[in-house]
């Protein structure tokens, strides 16, 4: 490969990249109704054309995938520019994107750890949000009664949500799939009652005031150079979510990712290669709580407030949408996942109602017609990128 | 209030719910037992009952009429919401459930689950002003006025005690046809064992729509019942309704009809006595009931009735 | 029978009942180290129950067994595995959507030494590890079928039957256990890819020194050829055992294989 290829091949990575990130702002940015038919209708052109352009098609998508490392490198870039454009791009209303893109990063940090659970070893938690609402009210508390700093508070309710999880898989330990999802689907239930009904939590009212975040000094409230409070959090949220998917691409890429899938799809043989899957299964089912359990703290320092219906069974009935139409046991299928099902939703304001049975039709349509998600997908690769490979291919790839 | 007085209360709240429970929790079992399936839109289809039956009522104009004509009319809409949800159960069965019980365990699962998001959704949306309780109204009290059994401090409403004669009769004319009847026989060897059956000549698919128009026809009547007891109804009665009726069939042994029975009258029960004895009782009785649940799960996971089976290898 | 042979392995009057059936009945049988045993038997007389007790998947009724004078009754599937039986299940345990390399690596797990920690924040440890096993599962495909290793990073299920019964073999050794039990491997083959199959049990037993299989059949020509030794089940009891001459020749065999009117003295 000579370097004037290379060179133009970056430069159509760079450029298409760029492109895309300036639909998504004007995507942000359209406000009439009609114009957003109009751009959808666009969209769902562009897809039929593609399938019969497929060569070309093809042919991008490979261009992506053999220089991920340029790939990565721009998004991040992009990323990272995004709260400075965006009050420039869009003038009205850019901040409140920064806030929705914030949450959809949360909720990705959630889907991450249910799609630990779930896509990778097949495991059923119904109660995402009642997890997630642990480590919520969690670092609500630790921060409102005994003035714990965030720093503290956010893993703290990380190890409770896991240690709930604990809790709740003690007496199905050895039974079968199912029984979990009983489990979780009456602590979730439970959690809302209890949380409705116990006046140290609030009650009904919920918390107010917890503390926002403050690292070292640095408040979060503060304004960043001039932009919305939120950017502090974005950048935040974006640290995070970036270090949660190199977590899970290199888990996914080790005995781990693989000893996760043999207890899916056939525990028994798993059994039979040695593996104490009952023991593995509720490591995995900590290991994945531990994250809604961060995410939900998160939440709570960033909006201040949080209350019981913030955590109903809708909310993990959105994440298991993310993690089952995303795609099983797929990173990047999680992300556009988590995307679609809900930044999409935002910016359609006239589907918003009917929201929750779409996601109800839409987890039929997928089971039925393609059961493994929006991606497929792609072969264990033990040496893989984001698990830093010295340079250089194995000679297996 | 005498001992006497509470323990009668006790019992008689505990076979109110319990009818209610059991009527959900056979359905569960059923399904279970013909598609290996746990079908988490059961709840809704409950749900759907009640509000069918609501539908009906207005239709009709039911309460106008009086008399013999009324009695007419009250079975009719028993018979009618549970023709029609049993109908809408095997619509459900064919186009969703039973697709998707062919793959794993977890699809099955997920696919009910959102199967009943939908429905408990489009009751809602389209249902006029669904967002907001619906009054049921109070039918039975037509029939046999506000007027109450009374003994030893005991007030029991004649209604009340209708709905349970009523319910007991259900479940006693359900054992007769689970055991009795040929398609009932059927239908336990289908749930029995689903293979065995088909090579002794069976048709399956036409037990399996059996098996989901009786298990809906069931939880609508469920539903009428919870309607006229509580006097509302609302779009999200079937989520909970849904966890109790799963958690009772698990209980009794899922599979197992009599079991399911057992497992909604305990459930019930236990929800009584927490009401009574335990402070704030009422606003968790459902948590002790589940704490009861989680302790057969430790030490009889395979439920009152049900066989210890063996993973096949 | 070789009897200087070191018995590895024996069970003491197994008894597996459900409810009120006997699957199996006063078993007691031994298992020589370095032999391939064959196991025989009408469909339903036990077999595949006898492997699910040895391995853990059933604890039995009554009865008791031992595997390097080591108890293992109410041993669980893993632990079983972990001192050293392994098995091929009747019918392939793989998981089709993995792939072919991911479906043989599962079964180092108990020889992995880096876990949750190492694949976070080790990684050239746990890529150390992953090459060595690859290099042992490139080897073991090596001795079966050449090919295959061309297609490591395939589902498993693009695979053609016997080359998935060969992966599932494959999985089985490459922990090198002492045991291997091989349940009815030619099940679903043709006579080409049953002969096939017969070297590949030869070229099995080459390749690992002392290791003992055996092998559940119901193809005759398969046990023939490679047993040196056979014990006959019916109804859940153990007829007799011997070499498959004598086995063929006992009466017992005969009539429970062909009915009692047809056997003839």
């Amino acid at each position: 490969m000579n370097k004037k290829s290379k060179f133009l091949d970056i430069t159509k990575i760079v450029v298409i990249e760029i492109l895309l990130f300036f639909l998504l702002l004007i995507f942000f940015k359209i406000e009439s109704v009609l114009i957003l038919f109009v751009a959808v209708a666009l969209v769902v052109l562009v897809f039929i054309a593609f399938r019969i352009y497929k060569k070309q098609v093809q042919s991008i998508l490979n261009l992506f995938a053999l220089n991920r490392p340029v790939v990565l490198i721009i998004l991040l870039i992009l990323l990272i520019l995004y709260p400075v454009l965006s009050p420039i791009i869009i003038p009205r209303g850019g901040t409140y994107w920064i806030l929705i893109l914030i949450q959809t990063g949360i909720y990705i940090i959630t889907a991450l750890g249910l799609n630990f659970q779930l896509g990778s070893a097949g495991m059923m938690n119904l109660a995402t949000a009642a997890f997630y609402g642990v480590g919520a009210y969690t670092a609500g508390i630790l921060s409102l009664k005994l003035g714990w700093p965030a720093l503290i508070t956010i893993p703290v309710a990380g190890i409770v949500a896991a240690l709930a999880g604990l809790i709740l898989f003690i007496p199905i330990y050895k039974t079968k799939g199912h029984y979990l999802a009983l489990v979780t689907l009456a602590f979730g239930l439970m959690l809302v009652l209890a949380a409705d009904n116990i006046e140290f939590l609030g009650g009904p009212q919920g918390l107010k005031n917890i503390p926002s975040i403050n690292l070292f000094g640095y408040s979060f409230l503060s304004s960043l150079g001039g932009l919305h409070f939120y950017t502090n959090y974005y950048y935040f949220v974006l640290l995070l979510v970036i270090i949660t998917v190199v977590i899970f691409h290199r888990l996914f890429n080790s005995w781990v990712g693989l000893t996760a899938s043999y207890i899916r799809d056939d525990e028994p043989a798993a059994k039979g290669c040695g593996i104490n899957s009952n023991f593995q299964k509720l490591l995995i089912f900590m290991f994945g709580n531990f994250f809604m359990g961060v995410a939900g703290a998160i939440y709570a320092h960033m909006i201040g407030f949080i209350s019981p219906p913030n955590f109903q069974f809708t909310q993990s009935l959105l994440i298991v949408s993310i993690v089952i139409i995303g795609g099983m046991d797929n990173i990047l299928g999680l992300i556009m996942g988590a995307f679609i099902l809900v930044v999409l939703p935002e910016k359609l304001r006239v589907i918003t109602e009917y929201r929750i049975m779409l996601y109800g039709i839409l987890l039929i349509a997928t089971l039925i017609f393609r059961p493994r998600g929006l991606l497929p997908f792609g072969p264990r690769k033990y040496e893989s990128l984001l698990g830093f490979r010295k340079g250089g291919r194995s000679d297996v790839e | 209030m005498s001992s006497f007085a509470i323990f009668t209360q006790i019992i008689f709240n505990g076979l109110m719910l319990g009818i209610q429970y059991s009527l959900i929790a056979v359905g569960f079992s059923l399904f279970f037992g013909v598609l290996d399936v746990i079908n988490f839109a059961h709840g809704d289809i409950f749900m759907l009952g009640a509000y069918a039956s609501l539908v009906l009522i207005n239709l009709f104009g039911v309460l106008s009429a009086s008399g013999s004509s009324y009695i007419f009319f009250l079975i009719m809409i028993l018979l009618l919401s549970a023709i029609i949800v049993g109908t809408l159960g095997v619509s459900f069965e064919r186009i969703v459930v039973k697709p998707v019980s062919k793959g794993p365990p977890l699809m099955s699962l997920v696919a009910t689950l959102g199967l009943g998001i939908a429905i408990r959704e489009a009751v809602r949306l389209f249902y006029p002003r669904g967002s907001e309780t619906k009054r049921f109204p109070e039918i039975l009290s037509k029939l046999l006025g506000n007027k109450s059994l009374e003994f030893g401090g005991v007030i029991l409403r004649y209604d009340n005690l209708l709905i349970i004669g009523i319910g007991m009769v259900i479940i006693l004319l359900l054992a007769f046809f689970i055991n009795r009847t040929k398609m009932g026989v059927t239908i336990r060897a289908v749930a029995q064992d689903g293979e065995a059956a088909e090579m002794m000549g069976v048709n399956k698919n036409l037990i399996v729509d059996v098996t989901f128009f009786l298990g809906s026809a069931l939880a609508a009547i469920a539903g009428l019942m919870n309607g006229i007891y509580y006097n509302s109804i609302i779009f999200g009665m079937g989520g909970m309704a849904g966890v109790i009726g799963f958690s009772a069939a698990v209980m009794g042994g899922l599979g197992n009809v009599y079991g399911a029975i057992i497992g909604g009258f305990l459930f019930a029960m236990t929800e009584s006595l927490s009401a009574a004895f335990i402070p704030k009782g009422s606003e968790f009785m459902d948590v002790v009931a589940f704490g009861v649940v989680i302790l057969f799960l430790v030490f009889r996971p395979h439920g009152i009735l049900g066989e210890k089976t063996y993973e096949r290898v | 029978m070789s009897n200087s042979k070191k018995r590895i392995f024996y069970t003491e009057n197994i008894e597996m009942r459900f409810g009120g059936l006997y699957a199996l009945r006063d078993i007691s049988i031994d298992i020589f180290e370095d032999e391939i045993l064959g196991i025989i038997g009408p469909n339903g007389s036990g077999k595949t129950t006898l492997f699910n007790v040895i391995t853990g998947f059933y604890k039995p009724t009554a009865g008791n067994f031992y595997f390097m004078e080591n108890s293992l009754n109410g041993k669980e599937p893993y632990e079983i595995t972990e001192r050293g039986i392994s098995r091929t299940y009747q019918i392939s345990r793989l998981c089709l959507n993995l792939t072919v390399l991911d479906n043989i690596l599962i079964g180092t797990y108990f020889r992995q030494r880096t876990g949750y920690l190492s694949s976070l924040f080790d990684r050239k440890k746990l890529l150390k590890e992953v090459e060595e096993f690859k290099r042992r599962a490139i080897h073991l495909l090596e001795v079966f079928n050449p090919g295959i290793i061309d297609r490591l990073y395939e589902p498993v299920g693009a695979l053609p039957q016997i080359d998935r019964r060969r992966v599932e073999i494959c999985r089985a050794m490459i922990a090198i256990p002492k045991i291997i039990l091989l349940d009815e491997p030619s099940a679903g083959m043709n006579p080409d890819e049953t002969d096939e199959l017969m070297k590949d049990i030869w070229k099995l037993k080459s390749e690992m020194e002392n290791v003992t299989i055996v092998i559940i059949e119901h193809d005759m020509s398969v046990i023939s050829a490679v047993s040196e030794r056979v014990i006959v089940l019916n109804f859940g009891r153990k007829i007799t055992e011997g070499t498959y001459e004598e086995v063929c020749n006992n009466k017992e065999v005969r009539e429970s294989y062909l009915g009692k009117e047809f056997v003839y003295e």
